[in-house]
């Protein structure tokens, strides 16, 4: 009908200046054919997201959060998961546990020191800090009921402002809120729709940086095994020169504070002991690397010491590596990282070390209960 | 409340039930309270300024009916009031700072206060639609309304109020007195309008705005000639996609209450002159510089004794109009540089067209058609250089842009995006009505706006919200 006839209408029964709606007559075949559409692209999705070969040809999921290697980390877990069924034991922590343990190297140590079968995924997020690594911890254990958490405590990120940006992200990020005490819709959909997560995914296109966004992604996701971990093949033996770390690490560092909230952290990873068998053991540090620190080796030891104390009381399994000299040079990517060859050594002597802190009945990690 | 908002949808729904819901008598006063509620939702101060402009142009436009001589000292009073609500409110960030500088250094710190001072909301627009009220009065083309509630309408419908389109009272008053009937096949237009216009904003110009690099508004440096063209390019089919999504927008709703509002763009950038192009972009805004600048001094010169062809009275409408317009959008240096430019451009192609007869289109081979499209972006694109670099005098800029070598490393986004955009116009231009995609099957547009919804899902999860850009003049 014309607009005309609509506003001439010398019938109108609602008199002068009034509108009246008419809704006989009204077609949905638009509109359905488009909720149809999307509905099939949606199942075709979700699809896609639940079937663990389908989800390997595309890029993981986003969860809406910038920090793309933790997206991966949790998309690599959750395909891990429907593949093999949900990991028994976690190691957390940043880089230097992504970097440094391999889980399968530990699960073989583990199991021929004690006999006891683990299966093992490390979740690593660059520049992750106990403060807020407990609440990844957390949220792990109550998903995946595990057995064993190790964290990974590498003495940098106990340092003021070191876990600053992971945790301005995840708490900017709808998913974590909703995980965390502030349920929200957005949050509801990623958390249950695979298709919203690849909506959110493909969203990056449109991101100024892209380019780098993508390069960078690419480099995470093929570099991250199904179990998490992410080797390197480069050694600091075969350089020139040693790399420095970061300038952002450095600047925090040469004005060192030890961070209440991480030591908080840690003494909240530990409680989770009630739940789930934790132990805690500090990530290898090259000896050219505590130059950095403000107070040099003193500042690294206040380190350790300070978590000693929080976790003693808790007779939590503490492991140090300091004074082991576990890793040669041909073992370290840089100053703070181990490279593939180094993670291997590490990750053999954490399983025998935990394992034999297992036999002593220092470690009590409960017995499968998966069928034979 | 952004237009774009799931706030504004449910705003605009619930107010849709109450509007159908309510006897025809209290309709006009229903929206009436709710263009009060959406202004109230920006700031409360905000209602108090329009209320005044409001009540000042009503009272004014009473005074003005009738009236002979006497009437014109009325008008000057009623524009003064419009322009002086506008001048010292719109343009107080420019104004202000200084001033409360001055004062300060010679005395208590006042600086503080230069931020604390709002500007109203679409002041821009509800001004210039009292000052067309009034003169439509006083020129005896309309009367004047003596129904306070149906003219505060008519000043504050809130699908209007941010950014117009810049309604004549002759136009939009008679709706409100007809009786109307939303059938379905308005319900469709409007809601068709709706999508268009959420995909031009969001899937078309947000995504194009946050592409573009941060130096090309900081003066352009570090870009060279052919980035510049590229990145203008991309810039103002943003501009325009962001500006005609509002607008599609803003009348797609309006349909919905059964108020017509005016269109305000007609496919711009295929403008074969800078004459057509004005006929095309911000019609509503252009046709009010047309009649209220333009027209009355090209008349007075006229009547003065002027010849028609003389430079004087083909330039000096010409370009009090742009001066107009630029000061309009801003007060700067950069937007009178570009207000002027373009005024030389008017005066150029009138000059020409005394030397040259001017053909219609059909008389025209294809090359001709469309040949002068290119030209007219490309000196629309030189004259828009110190409006988006802020540059007042972008020489160095413009001296790149001459030679646009080495060419730029394309974004393919970017050139996707303007293609979806060309895509969009060019079937707006080849099948008839206003919306292309009305005629075809309804499995064909079901799949069509199946795709839309997507690309807005995926494009509104980037930059989500971002103002529009007219909202700012």
């Amino acid at each position: 009908m014309s607009e005309a006839r609509a506003t001439d209408s010398a019938e109108n029964p609602m008199g002068e200046g009034g509108v009246h709606l008419q809704t006989r007559g009204i077609r949905l075949s638009t509109l359905g054919t488009a909720v149809g559409t999307l509905l099939l692209l949606v199942a075709a999705l979700e699809i896609v997201g639940r079937t663990p070969r389908l989800r390997l040809l595309l890029p993981s999921p986003s969860l809406g959060s910038p920090h793309r290697q933790i997206e991966v980390q949790w998309s690599h877990l959750e395909v891990h998961t429907m593949a093999e069924g949900p990991p028994d034991c976690f190691f957390i922590g940043s880089s230097a546990v992504y970097r440094g343990i391999r889980p399968d190297v530990f699960t073989d140590s583990f199991f021929e020191t004690t006999g006891e079968s683990l299966r093992c995924y490390t979740f690593g997020v660059q520049g992750l800090s106990p403060g807020f690594g407990s609440m990844i911890a957390e949220l792990l254990a109550s998903r995946y009921s595990p057995r064993l958490m190790v964290l990974g405590a590498d003495t940098p990120t106990l340092a003021e402002g070191t876990g600053e940006y992971v945790e301005k992200t995840l708490r900017r990020t709808k998913w974590w809120r909703h995980q965390f005490g502030d349920p929200n819709p957005e949050g509801w959909l990623v958390e249950h729709s695979y298709a919203y997560r690849y909506v959110l995914l493909a969203s990056n296109w449109l991101r100024k940086d892209f380019d780098r966004w993508q390069e960078s992604s690419r480099e995470v996701e093929e570099g991250t095994t199904a179990l998490g971990f992410r080797g390197a093949t480069a050694s600091l033996a075969e350089r020139e020169e040693q790399p420095e770390p970061m300038e952002e690490l450095q600047a925090i560092l040469s004005d060192f504070q030890l961070s209440t909230a991480d030591l908080d952290g840690v003494e909240q990873f530990a409680r989770l002991r009630g739940s789930t068998e934790v132990a805690v053991v500090e990530m290898p540090i090259h000896p050219g690397f505590l130059q950095y620190f403000k107070e040099g080796r003193s500042d690294h030891e206040a380190v350790l010491q300070a978590m000693r104390d929080r976790l003693d009381p808790l007779g939590v399994v503490y492991l140090f590596t300091s004074d082991l000299e576990l890793i040669a040079d041909s073992g370290w990517l840089n100053t703070n990282h181990l490279n593939r060859t180094g993670a291997t050594e590490f990750s053999r002597w954490l399983g025998r070390a935990l394992g034999a802190e297992q036999l002593e009945g220092n470690l009590r990690v409960p017995p499968t209960w998966d069928p034979p | 409340m952004s237009i774009v908002s799931i706030e504004f949808a449910l705003f605009v729904a619930a107010c849709l039930v109450l509007y159908y819901l309510l006897p025809p008598g209290w309709q006009r006063t229903f929206l009436l309270l709710a263009s009060a509620l959406f202004l109230l939702t920006w700031s409360w101060q905000f209602i108090i300024v329009l209320a005044a402009i409001t009540i000042i142009t009503y009272f004014i436009g009473i005074r003005l009916e009738g009236a002979e001589e006497s009437s014109r000292a009325w008008l000057v009073v009623g524009i003064l009031a419009n322009l002086g609500a506008l001048g010292s409110l719109k343009y107080v960030d420019v104004v202000l700072p200084p001033l409360l500088a001055r004062v300060s250094s010679s005395g208590p710190d006042l600086t503080y206060i230069a931020p604390l001072v709002l500007v109203p909301l679409g002041i821009s627009y509800y001004t210039l639609t009292g000052i067309s009220y009034l003169v439509d009065i006083q020129q005896g083309t309309i009367p004047a309304s003596r129904n306070m509630a149906s003219f505060s309408l008519y000043m504050t419908y809130f699908p209007k109020l941010v950014s117009g389109p810049i309604e004549r009272f002759r136009k939009f008053s008679p709706q409100l007195q007809r009786p109307r009937v939303v059938d379905p096949e308005v319900l469709s237009r409007g809601f068709g309008l709706i999508a268009m216009g959420l995909f031009r904003k969001v899937v078309l110009a947000d995504p194009i705005l946050s592409l573009v690099p941060e130096e090309l508004w900081e003066g352009g440096a570090g870009l060279s000639g052919a980035e510049l063209w590229f990145w203008m390019v991309a810039y103002g089919v943003a501009l325009y996609n962001d500006f005609a999504g509002y607008t599609e927008l803003v009348r797609g709703v309006s349909r919905l209450f059964g108020i017509q509002l005016s269109p305000n763009f007609r496919r711009p950038l295929f403008s074969r002159s800078f004459t057509q192009f004005w006929n095309r972009w911000h019609i509503s805004l252009s046709h009010w510089l047309r009649d209220y600048i333009y027209y009355p001094i090209s008349r007075w010169m006229l009547r003065k004794g002027f010849r028609p062809t003389t430079l004087t009275v083909v330039a000096v409408p010409a370009l009090a109009t742009m001066v107009g317009s630029a000061l309009w959008h801003r007060v700067s240096l950069a937007v009178l540089l570009w207000g002027v430019i373009n005024g030389m451009y008017l005066v150029g192609e009138r000059l020409l067209s005394f030397q040259f007869r001017r053909y219609s289109a059909s008389e025209l081979p294809a090359w001709r058609r469309y040949g002068t499209i290119p030209l007219v972006i490309a000196l629309a694109v030189l004259a828009a250089v110190p409006f988006v670099t802020g540059d007042h005098l972008p020489v160095p800029q413009w001296r790149a842009m001459l030679v646009p070598w080495p060419p730029p490393a394309p974004d393919f986004r970017v050139l996707f995006l303007l293609g979806l955009w060309l895509s969009v116009d060019i079937l707006h231009a080849w099948l008839p009505g206003e919306m292309f995609f009305r005629r075809w099957p309804a499995w064909a547009r079901g799949f069509l706006l199946a795709v839309a919804a997507l690309l807005l899902l995926i494009a509104v999860h980037q930059d989500p919200g971002q103002a529009f850009i007219y909202q700012q003049f």
